[in-house]
């Protein structure tokens, strides 16, 4: 199936045809139903801490068919376990980073971990995770030692 | 007189976290933000009797001028020294004028008072006895290894609990059966994944739900971190709806067992176990009751646990400070593009200006700009379907950027629960641009994801996107799909929608009638959706008074619409229905409908817009007098679909009293449409070119033209359905010194002449914005640099806003 994008412009619309991405004469959905994804797997991750404080959350994929539609990140912390936020998959980016807005400023170990999103709904958990831990809520530095 | 001096290179430090983070904002590459945090000993601060502080950020460091170089014989070194001053003094002035980005001053006692006033009194009076025994004590919380025998033995500690600072997620972690480790039940997350699109959700919106944080931990949060922890938790709560945040219990489904513990169930019902430590044993989806499906927090359950087992070692401890920590925020605005490096120099003075302690610190800007520019905040998009002229369907996809480091969109269609995304482009857009994109299909689309992610960099990624689900037939599901059968006990809609319209009286005072629908909310899936509610209440909120919507009624949420003829009986009507508010006085309000379901109360679960009461507001005839007894209405409102634009042409009839011969300028007008399902959207009318027609009665009629491109998709699929309802005009009117018509250029019975009638198109809109941002940083404020950016956006907005008002029209009319 071939998409066009009509694009706004001043005077009138202007047709942009866009390279569809596969035979317009296949059957899309008998293709991909004998096409599964393999599992994404993370080549590799880290976590750092930015000049905002935020942990930053860097990890690279190992996904040549580009499978992955969103990679949901999840947080341990303080007992809860829960999704913190999403970073959506582009295909051809295989590099990805997430900073951790929410739990950087509490004190204590954070560990994250990636789910996947495929597009055909299917769901894995990466195989790697990473922690970081805050241990003060004020800089140490500033603080007297009796 | 020679002066000496001790410099001290401790007294103010660098915080070792996060000294410095900087924000660029402008598109010149000029202007940037700038956060220094740093920290003072006030002790050794008092005892060098430093006063005040100076804080630069340097393109470069000072470097005094050689003044005995170039020496011969004696009488150049005396001339040297003669010239000393006046060299020293042009150097210095040359590095103030091309070497200082920014500098601020502010006095030591400054600083102390934001821990305490007395302090800083002591301070200010050179009590450096009371200022050594008076450091300040905080409450701070540290992890066990880094709290030290002596504080572990008076400290408290945190254990986790369910308390939570955004209580609405509780009762995710209070349910039974809740797994201590995480587990992924991979084959019902499939499922919702396939499903959820069929109620206008998907599986990656678990991203928007905040993270539950202990609400005593959240007391000891780093204020100096995440500065925006709080607006993007915000930004994601308004992604969710009501039932997003209730257990998906099985509404209508037989059997009242909660589902989460279906899910740790083993298939013949016994409890499975708890956790990690068995196997789970993953039910099969056909045994769980398929309503979940229609609610996120379905998924967001099944990708939670609790475990306060192995609690973190936190302590919250009394500590005393021997630095203060403080913050410095700076605007720059460099004379040409900002360097890639700056020196920021913090300078310690006593009373007499002499330096007494010196910290400099080269900072390199890139790395803090990538940290700052992460996009965070989705942008908006709506996606529509309309109708060519050549009947070919063509799917509307307006994304607006929210993000304000954001400049770029890419664009994702999937058009089936089980194909990838389909990559439709990059697009630049700057934070508060619209950009609406015609997507046709050669197939018959019945079911569409549409996924923006907002970009800094092509080629990149975010966690800053978008998922929109648009299905053919507004969102119902009328058939099996991929296996998984028909929902056959579609819950009950919470969907209710409020809408007041206000008339005036012959006394003045004005009757508001407020009508109540019922729409389908992603929960319900039968196309005529039932109400969860029983018996509405409405509640009429003073703007003004500070009335909230949350509030108690007669305690600052406003009061009860009641029977006029005895006020203590509250209006009831059941969902659908409408309440009548006579007797108001001039105002602004808004209008609450609370909801009984049961006994069991929900309050606020529609509003209506804002209703101003002025003498602006209609009569029962549609009329509505202005101050100049110029009287206006709608006449009618066809939609007309052209060859290539679907216009709407509103008519007014506007009469003009006798004897009388004014001009009329149409300043910020606007018409309100109502949607079928009755949301309201507006019309600006301050751009267009009205045609004026002459009835020869007395009466005018304006003509409209609202072109397609100015409208939403789904006001564009309305009005080409015939579905539109005007339900409110405004023509703010004015009159303006009698001119004669040749002079005007304008006549009747011709096509209105208008004072300006530059329409504003994108292009131009963009064009503004760009010139704008070039000419901002002058007016920003202090601050961190998203705030400032959006000050620049403020502002080229009123700048837009006074164009469109450039455009206003010029009427002549009147009868002689």
């Amino acid at each position: 199936m071939a998409l066009v994008r009509l694009e706004e412009d001043d005077e009138a619309y202007e047709a942009v045809e866009i390279p569809a991405m596969f035979d317009p004469d296949v059957d899309l959905k008998a293709a991909y139903s004998i096409v599964s994804p393999s599992l994404t797997k993370i080549r590799r991750i880290s976590i750092g801490r930015n000049s905002l404080g935020e942990a930053v959350l860097r990890w690279t994929l190992d996904d040549r068919t580009s499978a992955t539609e969103t990679c949901i990140v999840i947080a341990t912390f303080n007992g809860v376990t829960a999704p913190l936020g999403a970073v959506a998959s582009i295909p051809g980016v295989s590099r990805y980073e997430f900073a951790d807005r929410v739990l950087s400023a509490y004190v204590g170990k954070k560990t994250y971990r990636i789910a996947f999103i495929y597009y055909d709904g299917t769901v894995s958990m990466g195989d790697r995770q990473v922690s970081i831990t805050k241990s003060s809520s004020i800089s140490l530095g500033v603080l007297k030692w009796e | 007189m020679i002066k000496s001096k001790v410099t001290h290179t401790d007294i103010v430090k660098f915080d070792e976290q996060s000294p410095v983070s900087a924000v660029f904002a402008g598109s010149t590459g000029r202007v940037f933000g700038m956060t220094l945090a740093m920290s003072i000993d006030p002790v050794e601060a008092l005892r060098v009797e430093a006063t005040s502080c100076r804080v630069r950020v340097l393109t470069q460091r000072h470097t005094s001028p050689t003044v005995l170089d170039d020496v011969v014989e004696r009488s150049d070194i005396i001339e040297n020294i003669k010239n000393i001053n006046v060299e020293t003094t042009e150097k210095y002035n040359e590095f103030l004028a091309n070497d200082v980005l920014a500098e601020r001053n502010f006095t030591i006692a400054s600083v102390i008072n934001l821990y305490s006033e007395d302090l800083a009194y002591n301070y200010e009076m050179r009590d450096i006895l009371t200022v050594t025994r008076s450091l300040p004590e905080l409450d701070v919380a540290t992890i066990k290894s880094k709290t030290g025998k002596k504080f572990i033995r008076s400290a408290t500690q945190i254990l986790p609990d369910k308390t939570f600072t955004y209580s609405d997620m509780e009762v995710f972690f209070d349910r039974p059966n809740m797994p201590v480790d995480l587990v992924m039940f991979r084959s019902l997350l499939a499922t919702f994944a396939k499903q959820a699109p069929f109620f206008q959700k998907t599986l990656s919106d678990v991203m928007h739900y905040p993270f539950p944080v202990n609400d005593t931990l959240a007391m000891y949060r780093d204020n100096r971190t995440c500065p925006y922890a709080e607006s993007i938790q915000g930004v994601g709560l308004s992604y969710l709806s009501d039932e997003d945040f209730r257990l998906p219990l099985a509404v209508d489904v037989d059997t009242d067992v909660d589902p989460f513990f279906v899910l740790d169930s083993k298939p013949g019902g016994g409890a499975g176990p708890r956790g990690v430590g068995g196997a789970i044993d993953q039910p099969d989806p056909q045994d769980v009751p398929v309503s979940p499906f229609s609610t996120l927090s379905t998924a967001y359950g099944y990708l939670t646990a609790y475990n306060d087992g192995e609690p973190e070692d936190i302590f919250v401890s009394k500590r005393q400070l021997k630095r203060l920590p403080f913050r410095q925020k700076f605007t720059v605005v460099a004379k040409k593009q900002v360097p890639r490096n700056v020196t920021v120099e913090a300078l310690l003075m006593n009373k007499n200006g002499v330096i007494v302690s010196k910290l400099t610190k080269d900072v390199n800007l890139i790395p803090l700009m990538v940290d700052s520019s992460r996009p965070m905040i989705p942008p908006d998009v709506t996606v529509g379907m309309a109708t060519g002229d050549d009947q070919t369907d063509s799917l509307m996809v307006t994304m607006v950027q929210r993000d304000i480091m954001a400049n770029k969109v890419q664009l994702l269609v999937k058009e089936s629960t089980t194909l990838p995304f389909s990559d439709l482009g990059v697009y630049d857009l700057v934070h508060s641009e619209e950009l609406t994109l015609k997507i046709l299909s050669n197939e018959i689309v019945e079911l569409v994801t549409v996924r923006v992610v907002a970009l800094t960099n092509k080629g990149r990624t975010s966690s800053a996107f978008s998922d929109i689900v648009w299905q053919a037939g507004g969102g119902t599901v009328s058939e099996s799909y991929d296996g998984v059968p028909k929902q056959s006990n579609p819950q009950k809609t919470t969907g209710l929608i409020a809408m007041a319209r206000p008339l005036i009286r012959d006394d003045g005072l004005f009757d508001v009638t407020i009508t109540t629908a019922i729409v389908s909310d992603g929960i319900a899936t039968d196309p005529d959706a039932s109400s969860l509610y029983g018996t509405l209440f409405c509640r009429r909120l003073n703007v003004y008074n500070g009335d909230t919507p949350g509030g108690v009624a007669d305690e600052g949420g406003g009061t009860y619409v009641t029977d006029p003829t005895n006020p203590a009986i509250h209006l009831d009507t059941s969902p659908g229905g409408s309440f009548v508010d006579r007797g108001v006085s001039v105002g602004t309000y808004l209008y609450v409908v609370d909801a009984y379901a049961g006994d069991e109360a929900f309050v606020n679960v529609a509003r209506s817009g804002t209703v101003y009461l002025d003498h602006l507001t209609p009569d029962k005839d549609g009329f509505v007098k202005d101050a100049v007894d110029v009287s206006y209405a709608i006449q009618s409102v066809d939609t007309v679909i052209g060859p290539k634009n679907l216009d709407v042409s509103i008519m007014y009839d506007i009469t003009i009293p006798k004897g009388k011969r004014i001009d009329i300028a149409l300043l910020e007008s606007s018409v309100d449409v109502v949607l079928p399902d009755l949301s309201v959207e507006s019309i600006s009318l301050a751009s267009k070119a009205p045609k004026l027609t002459d009835n020869n009665d007395g009466t005018y009629i304006l003509n409209f033209c609202v072109a397609h491109s100015d409208m939403s998709p789904a006001m564009a699929i309305a009005a080409q359905k015939g579905a539109l309802r005007v339900s409110k005009s405004q023509l703010v009117v004015g009159t303006f010194p009698v001119v004669s018509d040749a002079a005007a250029g304008a006549n009747v019975d011709s096509p209105l002449v208008t004072a300006s009638q530059r329409k504003l198109t994108p292009q131009a809109r963009k064009r503004i914005m760009q010139r704008r941002a070039q000419r901002g940083g002058t007016d920003v404020e202090a601050g961190d640099g998203r705030g400032r950016f959006e000050s620049e956006q403020a502002t080229e907005a009123a700048q837009l806003e006074a164009a469109a008002a450039a455009t206003a029209m010029i009427i002549r009319g009147g009868r002689g």
